[in-house]
């Protein structure tokens, strides 16, 4: 089945995306952007889009054409080229056919189906006007939807019941403010409002004007004659304005910008955050006026907004953030889908909505918590990570701690800590009638299933006889959001502490571990010591032993006890491996292994040839 | 029986007055009407066991490969820093020679040594470059190519194929994608 597809079909700049396994996810073109300029150029009857449209758009004028979605319903314009007459809704099928023929080579298969967005406000003709632009492009247009319904689409909120929407879109060239309605899975477009004049250009354009002026005032020279500068002025303004919406100051630094007799002239200025405010203050205050236009014409007061949604990527600037929540009395709005692709993925879900691609019996849950199991010294492992698709499914073998160990307990645990005592338990169940074995040597399989309702069932079974037990919790990953919250960021506050103390438990672990090695190999080998080596390992294995029982043992005196252990009995462990390696002329009482066995035999073998 | 799927009508040709032989559909019916009751039955609920086995497969295919997704999003993520990692690694040397640079005494008369440091420096950092696949755009003396060059200033009146006369700032191919495009004045040839 061919894929259906969402496009965001832009002034400045259009974005296509489809469904993967359920998730929009966005085409980048044939030159690798994942934005396309909706620019179209006509030249001796070739036809150019996008980016390459754009550098040559100097050079041919009168045959390129730049934001024709403003001109979309307007049977009036046209334009002539090389003899023939275009409509605005030919020019744009270009701009689709670009974004489609692209999409088709990405994907390896055809594009036939399209969801195409328009702005809220736009009437009928020129909702027409973009469905034959797709029809002209080869698209079966399923649908023209609008801007900030994509965008809501994006967030889920079509599952909301009675919410109220509202959707601020400040893209790189236009403003839109729009309040929308949702009820019974039908949205309702309430008011909208906005400037087609201001975008985060207009951002960038302020900074590059006041970088000039500044360095007008130092040098005397005036950078925005100098084509070159201005080009690289852009580029700097811009990567200072996106900069500063992480950090409070940035430095621009342009060294060589120009030269004088006087030889070369290097920019290099300080930009803070507050600073960049005041420079575009007027710019903000342009996006007062519609927002309370918008909010004036559905009727509707500012307690009633339930749900705020970001649009375009200058949306990402801390002070437009801070502008909405101020406007919408402290909301946060939704976070999480990248500002410049929203629209086009809303899109994709509707396209797979309409195509079936999207079934409500796979929308599936994810664990909204890590569930682990408690381990030697009260370790929690992690079995399934938080954030995991399900129905999901792990298996993992573990062993046992001690010699001769006839039952394991299963301490199934949920939660973010380290530690399994600061988890939430969710149920234990022991397995039982392990035959006596040395520790480390059964091997118990514990199987974790959580199934598309979220029901768990853990599961233990010996692998050596077979015997299994088994445990379903049902109510396990059901809580409160707050409860997730708070366990999440109980986890992130405690990181540094759980981190301590689960490196003191598996220090612990190692050591007793090491301990008991060191008594196999005591008993094993002790023909093979002379007595000072046997009184020194026999001393480090008994201050390693005390510092084990005493239970308020560092970590470090842990580990300098573990060093001076595997220091007296390096030397031991050495000569075994020599008399091993120097040949079978010595007879061996007490082979420590089969394995070492085989591999004495062939070094010895290689060695004779 | 069952199994013979071939001979089973697709569910979305039975029209609804259609009356249905059971032969056709590869159900073997006993004479007894309330046998035959109970073989239905118990062909409906083995069906339903069947298909509730298999939205379990397609929930468990979709949830893996979800997870599928999510890990590989995550590994692209430390790929890109990991990549970053040895580049910015092999332009250390580039910064060394620059802090050497600015070690230099003020005073001293070494003009051009420093600029013949700088040029050794810039190569250094070119073939750095390169090694990486980086390729500079060939402009001047070209025909204006957009896909390639950036027209920064209108060319003049007249006809003819568009050239280009100058560049203000080169452009650069890596791995024969263009990384940034030369910004050139063009003119008829």
């Amino acid at each position: 089945m061919a894929k259906a597809v969402g496009i965001d079909l832009g002034t400045t700049n259009s974005v296509i995306a489809t469904l993967e396994g359920g998730e929009p996810t966005v085409i980048p073109n044939a030159e690798g952007s994942r934005t396309t300029p909706s620019v179209v150029a006509f030249k001796d009857g070739e036809v150019m889009v996008g980016e390459v449209a754009k550098r040559q758009a100097i050079t041919n004028p009168d045959r390129t054409i730049r934001s024709v979605k403003r001109h979309m319903g307007d049977s009036n314009w046209k334009t002539e080229i090389e003899g023939k007459t275009y409509t605005p809704q030919e020019i744009s099928a270009r701009i689709l056919m670009k974004l489609k023929r692209d999409a088709e080579a990405f994907l390896g298969e055809p594009i036939t189906k399209a969801v195409i967005t328009v702005p809220a406000y736009f009437n009928d003709a020129q909702r027409q006007a973009t469905k034959e632009a797709g029809q002209i492009a080869g698209l079966e247009v399923q649908r023209i939807i609008n801007e900030p319904t994509a965008s809501s689409l994006a967030y889920g909120l079509d599952k909301e019941h009675d919410h109220t929407i509202l959707v601020f879109d400040l893209g790189g060239g236009t403003f839109d403010v729009s309040v929308l309605e949702i009820g019974e899975g039908v949205f309702e477009v309430k008011s909208t409002s906005g400037n087609t004049q201001l975008g985060g250009d207009d951002w960038d354009q302020a900074i590059v004007d006041w970088l000039v002026k500044e360095f007008k005032n130092e040098h005397g020279v005036d950078l925005s004659t100098d084509r070159m500068a201005v080009q690289r002025l852009k580029e700097a303004a811009e990567k200072a304005k996106i900069e500063l919406s992480q950090v409070a100051e940035t430095e621009i630094n342009l060294p060589f910008i120009t030269a004088t007799t006087e030889g070369p002239l290097h920019l290099q200025i300080k930009l803070t955050r507050s600073n960049l405010q005041k420079l575009t203050e007027d710019l903000l205050a342009k996006c007062r006026g519609p927002f309370e236009q918008a909010i004036k014409d559905a009727g509707i007061s500012l307690s009633d907004i339930d749900d705020v949604v970001m649009v375009g990527g200058s949306t990402r600037m801390p002070a437009v953030q801070e502008l909405v929540k101020t406007l919408t009395g402290g909301k946060e709005p939704h976070k999480g889908v990248n500002p410049d692709e929203v629209v086009a993925a809303g899109a994709a879900l509707q396209a797979g909505v309409l195509t079936g691609d999207v079934k409500d019996i796979l929308l599936l849950d994810v664990t909204p918590l890590t569930l682990s199991i408690e381990t030697k010294g009260g370790i929690a492992t992690r079995m399934i990570e938080r954030n995991t698709t399900i129905p999901t499914r792990r298996s993992e073998i573990f062993t046992t701690a001690d010699d001769n160990q006839p039952e394991v307990e299963i301490h199934v645990l949920q939660g973010e800590r380290q530690m399994a005592s600061a988890n939430k338990s969710l149920g234990k169940f022991r397995l039982t009638g392990i035959p006596p074995a040395p520790m480390g040597i059964p091997q118990i399989e514990v199987t974790f299933d959580i199934d598309a309702n979220g029901i768990v069932h853990v599961s233990a079974k010996d692998r050596g006889t077979g015997k299994e037990q088994a445990m379903t919790i049902t109510g396990g990953t059901a809580l409160a959001a707050d409860d997730i919250d708070r366990m999440i960021h109980d986890a992130e506050q405690y990181a540094d502490e759980d981190r301590k103390l689960r490196e003191a438990a598996e220090t612990r672990n190692q050591a007793d571990q090491l301990a008991h090695q060191t008594d196999t190999l005591l008993k094993e080998q002790a023909d093979q010591l002379t007595d000072d080596e046997k009184s020194a390992i026999t001393s480090a294995l008994g201050e390693l032993r005390t510092a084990l029982d005493d239970t308020s043992s560092t970590t470090e005196t842990l580990r300098s006890k573990i060093d001076a252990l595997v220091t007296a009995s390096q030397a031991l462990a050495q000569r075994l491996y020599q008399q091993q390696a120097a040949g079978a002329t010595q007879p061996e009482d007490d082979a420590a292994s089969e394995d070492e066995d085989v591999v004495e035999a062939e070094i010895v073998d290689e060695g004779d040839e | 029986m069952a199994d013979d799927t071939d001979d089973i009508v697709p569910a979305e040709v039975i029209q609804n007055d259609q009356e249905l032989d059971p032969r056709d559909l590869g159900i073997e019916l006993p004479e007894d009407p309330q046998q035959a009751i109970q073989t239905l039955l118990r062909a409906v609920v083995g069906l339903r066991l069947e298909a509730g086995s298999y939205l379990e497969d397609l929930q468990r295919v979709a949830a893996d490969f979800d997870n599928y997704r999510k890990r590989t999003m995550r590994e692209q993520a430390q790929n890109v820093e990991r990549a970053a990692e040895r580049v910015t690694r092999h332009l250390l040397p580039v910064l060394d020679s620059l802090d050497a640079a600015l070690t230099t005494d003020a005073d001293s008369p070494s003009v051009d040594r420093i600029l013949e440091g700088v040029r050794g420096t810039r190569s250094l950092l070119l073939d750095i470059l390169a090694e990486e696949g980086l390729q500079p755009i060939p402009s001047v003396g070209t025909p204006f190519d957009p896909t390639v060059h950036e027209a920064a200033i209108a060319p003049s009146e007249g006809e003819g194929a568009l050239v280009v006369t100058s560049e203000m700032r080169r452009g650069y191919t890596l791995h024969g994608r263009v990384l940034r495009a030369a910004l050139v004045a063009v003119d008829h040839e």
